[in-house]
């Protein structure tokens, strides 16, 4: 397949988030703040890309038998080093998403991409692969924490993650009598996520349909 | 004695690891479409969580932390639990066929089940005894399991229901998952 | 027998080259975690006490062994412990102030809870640190009904906070 024609699947139509149904344990629960669900984004992103590229790296070179425990053991080093510096530069970052920093390495989307992407195909491939999903995890995280954050706080609060006295943007939305505070809780997670899924659900068979109508013509 | 049952429960129901801590969603929304593999799954979750949880936090305190060495606590733990994972997967292949049919290939997925390594965490992190190790690796596989084998229940139900076009699988499992988790909340406070 | 041989020194090799990267990692990152904790430390001690100056406070040694307390120190005549206690998720963090002599609770501080907002994180408000204030801290505490998770452990370290102040005097 066409590198950016996969890159571009990554963003929507294969978004590992709301169509492959990947990684969802984070989306759910770190998705109460845009700050929250954008440093996750991002430390996805750099994990994935690196990930991707080092096993791509080792593809030719790893014994097939025990390939999944040592791209396991990579995503694990990648993940660490990551917690590590997140604990030193964005202290309250690491305290706002807390156990699921180490969890990334069982965030099914990195092994999964390894698996399925890294180990068959070339390192600029597997590295643009890596961004599109990576990016597409971020919109997906993005877009629910905003949807839950406006409709649970009715604000948007951003701030630096490296400093966290410094605040980019905060402004006001919804007024305070009518913010509707189950989507901070689970509850407005699901259903907050069942909505999108629904959603992107529609897209697809849409875009289904446009192509099916295509090939008949 | 009576802090060990507070834990129990505030494992299994309150602090219920998929309807309140959002982990193990994947095999949640996999592996729940039916009763019997929803409860192969559950018990053998359950398995590796125990096994797991006391081999790494046997290993945390008497290998990691005397040589100075818990930075390495991510790779050893996910080492352990994936070595752990294809033992079992090898045990249920020889004992029953039909199970491991069945389960397919969620059972090598259990190493990636946040479950797993988000107990071998929690028991360092919380600074737990042996024994508060043991209840909580426990109870909460236990609550794993409940919430898992009830969603299936429903979900077999729902395959005979009526749902729109758009919220045909998952989309309208994660509504029922909504639900359950309203009603879970629900005994948050009785401890 | 050789195959399985050269599959574990390959991982080995990989375990190796893995742990190499993450000591180097650590070794950079770990002192900026440290003063990144004393910081934090250090404003909590002066919201606690907003009269005092980062000097008046000394850190003294505990010689027990304590899974709860990270550090101790002395200010004037009362002890202030730096405590860590599980709860539901993350668990509380704390500085509690006890008096050297009648071992009165003078002050406390929430530092961060991690647990069920609502619940758990009651610790946190007002309410739950009125209770604590000016109680002796080596009789039975207060905990917050239908939150006992999170705060039993909190007023259990309190208690055996006050079993440490004699040996420091």
């Amino acid at each position: 397949m066409n590198r950016f024609q996969n890159f571009k699947n990554g963003l929507l139509k294969d978004n590992p988030v709301f169509s492959l149904y990947l990684g969802i344990c984070s989306t759910l629960a770190i998705t109460t703040s845009v700050n929250n669900g954008l440093g996750m984004g991002v430390a996805v992103i750099c994990v994935l890309i690196m990930s991707n590229v080092i096993i791509s790296l080792v593809r030719n070179i790893t014994p097939e038998e025990i390939r999944i425990p040592v791209y396991i053991v990579i995503i694990a080093t990648l993940v660490k080093i990551i917690q590590m510096l997140i604990e030193a530069y964005a202290p309250a970052l690491n305290t706002s998403l807390g156990v699921f920093i180490p969890l990334i390495v069982v965030n099914c989307i990195i092994l999964g991409r390894a698996e399925a992407f890294a180990s068959k195909h070339g390192v600029l491939d597997s590295a643009l692969d890596g961004l599109g999903m990576g990016l597409g995890y971020t919109l997906a995280v993005t877009v629910m924490s905003l949807i839950r954050e406006v409709l649970s706080t009715g604000m948007i609060n951003l701030v630096n993650p490296f400093d966290e006295t410094q605040i980019l943007l905060n402004i006001r939305i919804i007024p305070d009598d009518y913010v509707i505070s189950m989507f901070s809780s689970p509850v407005g997670a699901f259903v907050t996520f069942a909505i999108l899924a629904a959603l992107v659900s529609v897209y697809k068979n849409h875009a289904d349909q446009k192509a099916a109508a295509k090939e008949v013509k | 004695m009576g802090e060990l049952v507070t834990l129990l429960v505030t494992s299994v129901l309150i602090n219920n690891v998929i309807l309140n801590q959002f982990l193990g969603m994947c095999p949640f929304m996999g592996v729940s479409k039916k009763r019997s593999s929803a409860i192969g799954m559950g018990v053998a979750v359950m398995f590796v969580i125990v096994v797991a949880a006391i081999v790494t936090y046997g290993l945390y305190y008497l290998a990691l932390v005397p040589l100075g060495l818990e930075f390495m606590d991510l790779i050893t733990f996910i080492l352990v639990i994936a070595s752990l994972v294809q033992l079992t997967e090898m045990f249920i292949k020889k004992t029953s066929p039909s199970l491991y049919k069945s389960l397919g290939v969620y059972l090598p997925l259990i190493t990636t089940n946040c479950v797993v390594l988000n107990v071998c965490l929690v028991n360092i992190s919380n600074h737990y005894d042996f024994a508060q190790m043991l209840v909580y690796s426990f109870g909460t596989p236990l609550g794993f399991a409940l919430v898992l084998y009830i969603f299936s229940t429903i979900r077999e139900r729902l395959d005979l229901c009526d749902v729109p076009k758009s919220f045909i699988g998952n989309p309208i499992a994660l509504i029922v998952a909504a639900i359950m988790s309203m009603a879970f909340s629900g005994l948050a406070g009785i401890v | 027998m050789n195959k399985i041989l050269k599959l574990g020194v390959f991982l080995a090799v990989v375990s190796a080259i893995a742990g190499g990267a993450l000591a180097f990692a650590n070794e950079m990152t770990a002192p900026v975690i440290a003063a990144n904790n004393e910081k934090t430390e250090k404003a909590a001690l002066l919201q606690m006490y907003p009269d005092a100056s980062e000097s008046d406070f000394e850190e003294v040694e505990l010689k027990s062994e304590s899974t709860t307390v990270q550090k101790v120190y002395k200010y004037k005549d009362l002890f202030i412990f730096n405590m860590k206690v599980s709860g539901y998720k993350d668990g509380t963090t704390f500085l509690v102030s006890i008096n050297g002599d009648d071992k009165i609770i003078d002050n406390f501080l929430a530092m961060s809870n991690g647990d069920t907002k609502g619940l758990g994180s009651k610790v946190l408000e007002d309410d739950f640190r009125n209770s604590l204030l000016q109680k002796s801290s080596e009789e039975e505490l207060d905990t917050i009904s239908g939150a006992t998770v999170s705060s039993q452990p909190v007023v259990d370290a309190i208690n055996e906070a006050s079993t440490y102040v004699d040996e420091l005097k």
